[in-house]
Parts: C-alpha cells; sequence; structure tokens
C-alpha cells in the first residue's frame, strides 16, 4: 500500500533522515519505536508531505506521490494524520471540527457529515461532547476528537504522531482503546508511539529507528524478545 | 479566497466609477462651476433661506450674473480658502469668486479679471483698548490676528514687530481677540463690520493701507474666453452700479444674522439637518473606507507573506510608503495632483479611496501579525485533512488571527471615523465640514465644534463597544 525508496530528509545542513526503505501493506499496524531524535516524525510526516522529502520516493496506492506534479491533496484525503497536540480548531465546535473537511474537501452535504460525525462520536465515545468546543474537554477527549475528525475523511491508511504523549497518565488508556478497536478493525496503521505495551500488543511490525536510519524491524514477539541489533537492545533495556 | 478578494475589488472599481458616472452625467448640461469658500460674509457666506442652506453673499450674486451672460447654470463648490488655487488650477472649478486679491503670487499660477470691488482695511481691538491702536505706528509689537494666506496677512508681517496669528477662519480670529489672545484683528472694513460683536468690539480710526486692496476674479491661465466675458460682465455691473447694491444687500443680510445662546443640545437640535447629513457622509466614507481598507490589507498581508521576492517586496514597500506620508498629503495627491494625468474622482471618490488605501496598510500589518500568530499546526492538521491552502486559510488559520487582533481592528475602524473628517478639506460634506459651515453661518465660537466632537465620540463609542460585543461572542469559543 505504502513503498518508500531511499527516503532522505535533511533541514540545512542537519541530516534527519538518511535513507529509509519500508513497505506497508493493506491492513497492516505499523509501530515505529526509537529514541528522541531519530527521525520517527519525520518519517511519518514525510509520508503525506507534511514535511517535503529531500530525494526519495513515496508510493501510496500505486501512485508516487513525491512526483513533481502529483496532486498531494487528494491522497492526504486517503491519509488520516493525528498529532501530538491534537490540532483541534478551537473556534469550532466538536461536531463542526468533525464535519468540516467532508464538507470542504469531499463536498459530502452538512446532513450526510452530521450523520457520519454523529456516528463517529459514538464510536469514540464523545457523542455528548459534539456541541462543546475544544477548550472545554480535557486532553484524552481531545484526541480522541481528533482521531474522529481523521477519520471522517474515510482514509485508507491513519497516521499517528506520538497520539498520547502530550496527555496526563490517566487519559492515555482511553485515546489508546479508540486505536486499539481501529486497528481491530481492519483499519492500516503507522503509529509512532513511546507507548511499547501498546505497541508489542496491537503492531503486526515494529520499526526501531536510530539516527535517521531504520536499524531493525520485525514482529513485536521477536523485536521485544529478542532484540539482534546493540542498538535496539541498548533502547529497550532503557524504556522497558 | 482569490475570487472573493477579486470580486471585492472588482467592486470597489464599480462603485467608484458609478459615482464617478453620476458627475458625468451632471456635466451634460452647461454648466459653469464657482469655487469659493462660504465663510466670508457678506462677500459668500451660508444662510439658511425658507429653510434651506444657501451659500449667498454679493460675490454670488456677481457669479450669478456671469452665469447668466454665459447662458450657463450656475454650480457652487464650497471648499477651504488654501484648497480655492488647486481647485481652479486642477480643473475642478472654471472660476472663483471668493472676496481674493490678485496679488503677484496668485498671479503666477492663475489669471485674475478686472478688480470688481474695492474696500478699506480696518482694525478690530476690544472695546476700551481703541486709544492704543488708532494709528498704525500703535500695532507695533502688538499681536494681530489675520486670516491665513490674505492680503492683511501681508499688511500684518509688514508691521515692525507684530506678532502674527494667522488662522483660516474670521470667526476663530475674534475669538482670539475677545479671549486676548490677540490684541487686534485686520480685517477688512465689510468683514468687520459683519462678523464683530459689537458690545465688546471696536474698529479703530487706525487706516491700514495694503499695496493691493482690490478683489478680482481668478480663472485658470490662459482661459481667455471666459476672462473676456467675465470682464464685459463686470463692466456691465459697474457702470449700472450693481455691485454697491449687491455688497450693500450681502452686508444687510449677513447683519440679520440672530446671536442665540444655545446650549450645545440646543444648537444639536436647531441644525440637526446640517449634522445628520454630515453624519451619513461620514459614515458612508468611513464605512466604504474600512470595508476596502480590509478587503485591501488582507490582500496586502498574504502578498507580503508570499515566497514569491517581487510580490513581497512591492506589498512592503507600499506599507511603508502610506505608512510614513501624512493621509492629508495623500488625500491631496489622490484628489488634486492626479487630475494631471486627467484621472479626476468626486470629492466622495477621493476621500473613500484615501482612506482605503490608507487603512490597508494598517490593516495589512495587524493582519500579518494575526496569521503569523496562529499556531503552526492548525495549518498542518487542515492540510492533513486534504484541505487546500487556500480552504485552509480561509476556514481555519483566517478565523482565528481576525479573532485574535480584532481589538486591533476594532481601533483602526475607530481611527478612521475620526480620520475621515480630514476629508472636509476636499469639499465632502461630513460633520467636520457641516460644523465649518455651521460656525461660518451663525457666529458661533465652540456649539459646532463642540457637537461635531460629541457626534464622532458617540459614533466611535458605540462602535468600540459593538465590537466588544462581537468579540466576547467569538471568544465563546475559548471560555477557559
Amino acid at each position: 500500500m505504502i513503498t518508500v525508496k531511499n527516503l532522505h530528509k535533511s533541514f540545512g545542513k542537519l541530516d534527519i533522515l538518511k535513507g529509509i526503505d519500508v513497505e506497508i501493506a493493506q491492513g497492516e499496524v505499523v509501530v515505529v519505536i526509537g529514541p528522541s531524535g531519530s527521525g520517527k516524525s519525520t518519517f511519518l510526516r514525510c509520508l503525506n508531505l507534511l514535511e517535503q522529502p529531500t530525494s526519495g520516493e513515496i508510493m501510496f496506492e500505486g501512485e508516487l506521490i513525491t512526483a513533481k506534479n502529483h496532486n498531494i491533496n487528494a491522497t492526504r484525503e486517503k491519509m488520516g494524520m493525528v498529532f501530538q497536540q491534537f490540532n483541534l480548531f478551537p473556534h469550532k465546535s466538536v461536531l463542526d471540527n468533525i464535519t468540516l473537511a467532508p464538507m470542504q474537501v469531499k463536498g459530502t452535504s452538512r446532513q450526510d457529515a452530521v450523520v457520519i460525525a454523529e456516528d463517529l462520536l459514538k464510536r469514540v465515545g464523545l457523542l455528548d461532547k459534539k456541541d462543546a468546543y475544544p477548550s472545554q474537554l480535557s486532553g484524552g477527549q481531545k484526541q480522541r476528537i481528533a482521531i474522529a475528525r481523521a477519520l471522517a475523511m474515510q482514509p485508507h491508511v491513519m497516521l499517528f504522531d506520538e497520539p498520547t504523549s502530550a496527555l496526563d497518565p490517566e487519559m492515555v488508556g482511553e485515546v489508546l482503546e479508540v486505536m486499539k478497536k481501529l486497528a481491530e478493525g481492519g483499519m492500516t496503521m503507522v503509529i509512532v508511539t513511546h507507548e511499547m505495551g501498546f505497541a508489542r500488543e496491537v503492531g503486526d511490525r515494529i520499526l526501531f529507528m536510530d539516527g535517521g536510519k531504520i536499524v531493525e524491524e520485525g514482529e513485536p514477539e521477536a523485536l521485544f524478545g529478542q532484540p539482534q541489533h546493540p542498538r535496539t537492545q541498548e533502547f529497550l533495556s532503557k524504556v522497558l | 479566497m482569490r475570487n472573493k478578494l477579486t470580486i471585492g475589488l472588482t467592486l470597489f472599481m464599480a462603485v467608484l466609477l458609478m459615482m464617478g458616472s453620476i458627475v458625468q452625467a451632471e456635466g451634460e448640461k452647461k454648466t459653469i462651476i464657482l469655487g469659493t469658500s462660504a465663510d466670508y460674509a457678506p462677500y459668500e457666506f451660508h444662510k439658511e433661506i425658507d429653510g434651506v442652506d444657501t451659500i449667498v453673499g454679493f460675490d454670488i450674486e456677481i457669479a450669478k450674473e456671469i452665469a447668466k451672460d454665459l447662458g450657463a447654470e450656475l454650480i457652487i463648490k464650497d471648499t477651504s480658502f488654501d484648497a480655492l488655487l488647486p481647485e481652479l488650477t486642477s480643473g475642478r472649478v472654471d472660476f472663483v469668486i471668493s472676496g481674493m486679491n490678485p496679488t503677484e503670487e496668485r498671479r503666477r499660477s492663475i489669471d485674475f479679471s478686472d478688480p470688481y470691488y474695492a474696500a478699506e482695511q480696518s482694525v478690530i481691538v476690544r472695546k476700551g483698548e481703541e486709544h492704543l491702536y488708532n494709528t498704525m505706528e500703535g500695532l507695533e509689537g502688538a499681536r494681530i490676528g489675520v486670516q491665513k494666506s490674505s492680503i492683511q496677512e501681508n499688511i500684518a508681517k509688514g508691521i515692525p514687530g507684530a506678532n502674527v496669528v494667522a488662522l483660516d477662519k474670521i470667526p476663530d480670529l475674534l475669538l482670539q481677540l475677545e479671549s486676548g489672545r490677540v490684541d487686534a484683528v485686520l480685517a477688512e472694513y465689510p468683514i468687520a463690520r459683519t462678523n464683530m460683536n459689537e458690545e465688546t468690539m471696536v474698529i479703530t480710526d487706525a487706516k491700514p493701507t495694503a499695496e493691493n486692496d482690490e478683489y478680482a476674479i481668478g480663472v485658470r491661465k490662459g482661459n481667455h474666453e471666459l476672462l473676456s466675458s467675465i470682464n464685459q460682465t463686470l463692466e456691465r455691473l459697474k457702470k449700472d452700479n450693481l455691485i454697491e447694491k449687491f455688497v450693500d444687500e450681502a452686508s444687510d443680510l449677513a447683519a440679520g444674522r440672530t446671536k442665540d445662546s444655545l446650549n450645545m443640545f440646543e444648537f444639536f437640535w436647531k441644525y440637526r439637518d446640517y449634522y445628520m447629513k454630515g453624519i451619513q457622509f461620514t459614515l458612508l466614507i468611513s464605512a466604504l473606507g474600512v470595508v476596502f481598507g480590509f478587503i485591501l490589507g488582507l490582500f496586502i498581508a498574504l502578498m507580503r507573506m508570499s515566497k514569491v521576492k517581487v510580490v513581497k517586496l512591492l506589498a512592503t514597500t507600499y506599507i511603508e510608503v502610506v505608512r510614513g506620508t501624512p493621509l492629508l498629503v495623500q488625500l491631496f495627491i489622490i484628489h488634486y495632483s492626479l487630475s494631471a494625468f486627467n484621472i479626476t474622482f468626486t470629492p466622495i471618490q477621493s476621500g473613500i479611496l484615501t482612506l482605503s488605501l490608507n487603512s490597508a496598510a494598517y490593516l495589512a500589518e495587524i493582519f500579518r501579525a494575526g496569521i503569523q500568530g496562529v499556531d503552526r499546526g492548525q495549518l498542518e492538521a487542515a492540510r492533513s485533512l486534504g484541505m487546500t491552502k487556500r480552504q485552509a486559510m480561509r476556514h481555519i488559520v483566517l478565523p482565528q488571527a481576525i479573532k485574535g487582533i480584532l481589538p486591533a481592528i476594532g481601533n483602526e475602524f475607530v481611527v478612521i471615523i475620526k480620520e475621515s473628517s480630514i476629508v472636509s478639506f476636499i469639499g465632502v460634506y461630513d460633520i467636520m465640514y457641516q460644523a465649518q459651515i455651521l460656525r461660518g453661518s451663525t457666529f458661533a465660537p465652540l456649539n459646532p465644534l463642540l457637537v461635531a466632537a460629541m457626534i464622532y465620540f458617540i459614533l466611535t463609542f458605540v462602535l468600540s463597544k459593538l465590537l466588544g460585543v462581537w468579540e466576547r461572542k467569538l471568544s465563546a469559543s475559548d471560555n477557559r
């Protein structure tokens, strides 16, 4: 579904990504772990071109999205993204946060968009908050709304950029619960996280990144159980 | 969003063109436009006749005779005295009769007719002090009030040691005399007689001699056809002694004034028609100035943040130039100087255009600060949902930016309402202009301006409060 070939990204003289090759299959849940500054978030943000890669190729559903004349907006419709800081639209109600993109981008009628939004709110357990504004919600609630907002576009893949890092500990669970249900529903997901337990439980495949490269990858049991690379071993010994 | 901007700008142009065509339609009849500064009784002044504000005076009677001889309809354009020469040279008026002396300096830019009237100069002082100023020598070292750009200003400057105070309006000068800020006011006899308060002021025996104390009619340089026609009319009037008759009639009309002692509110009520008209013009000009300034300012702000260097430089230059030059200079350039390139606007068009262009520069900087103040994550979130840059700007970034800068925008709107008073300089009938008319026609020193100040205050105060309500409504979304 997503094929990344020799992806490089540098900011000025600073090389963040130094050649990433990865293949993500339909329905797969890929969890990216690694120390801070290893390039996890940059890699994720390159997938929907929030960061423009310096070189390399990204194919999505058979299309080369890094091509110069590619219409990235059309691709982003199919790639939902959830941010560490939620980035809900503070001037819009919860319902409007969710219905805005389908109405503006896809031209969905308000009526239909509201039906979709209310269904999603039910799924994340926040239907009663539909008229609230983001500032009236807790962090966990905000992130669940942000997930619903991304899902409203009916994306083919969901990108999660450290979705629980900005949350108080007691709110992490409710967000992971929503993500878990999503994975069980067969959604293709790429998740950058520090929640190792969650990675192990929900991930189909774990990518360990360090220094701008994928150092080691494998199924959760293998990678967490018998890490091969010394960097992986060192990292896991610190976080587990 | 660019479409909306285009529509906005097109609308702007359309309104200007529409107002232009109204003026053109008027121009189809044969007309002749008189430029005058109607605050100089008995030469020309405002007077309510049968409930209608009318410009009267013996200059006006002469103008009527000139128009009659030309077979044209007379249109009177009332502006400040200082604006008369530019009005004439830029072709906005055809001739000027406004108690104007044909000085050498003026002859350099316009042509004058034969003199039509000569008046003696006189010295007005406070009653009881006349013995001090009964000779011209007595005026040496005195503080002397004169009308700006007038022949009296030259006389006063020639008096040794005199401290000359030059103001626009005769009533102001007399107020200065009454309050002891000047010792004497130089004015010519008919003016002095008509305007002075006979209970507190007196004309002394001092007789200033002027190098030129005659009045003549100004026309554009080289307009010989009109000039000879005017001279013929003047010859006829002089032969029939009609000018003396006009002077007498006008003095009677002016002296028939009533010196009511009204308080501010009674004054407003009595002259409410003037002020209501002024409010309409002030609101029209400010509102359109604000709307176009808002649209244009947003456009310029977006240009300023463009990645294309030329576009960015263009916007930056515009902002710096507009903010670095006085509004009055901008107004005069647009209204008077552009006519050199055959671009002429009516006073209202010039006023709206100037206020729009001026406020656009200020609003552009406010917008830029607001847009840059919106968290980057907002744009990213919108773009990640597939929105185009334009959609993200319009639905996500701009609403938040505008909310953040609302107090600053409100402040700018209030400033525009106040600054719009400057358009009275070019003859837009706004609140300030009406106040000036009333000062000339009622001789009330304070009330016309106090009422104007009160009206401006109410307008800006109400606007601030309304903006406050809007702001609170918008901030309902972040009541933390």
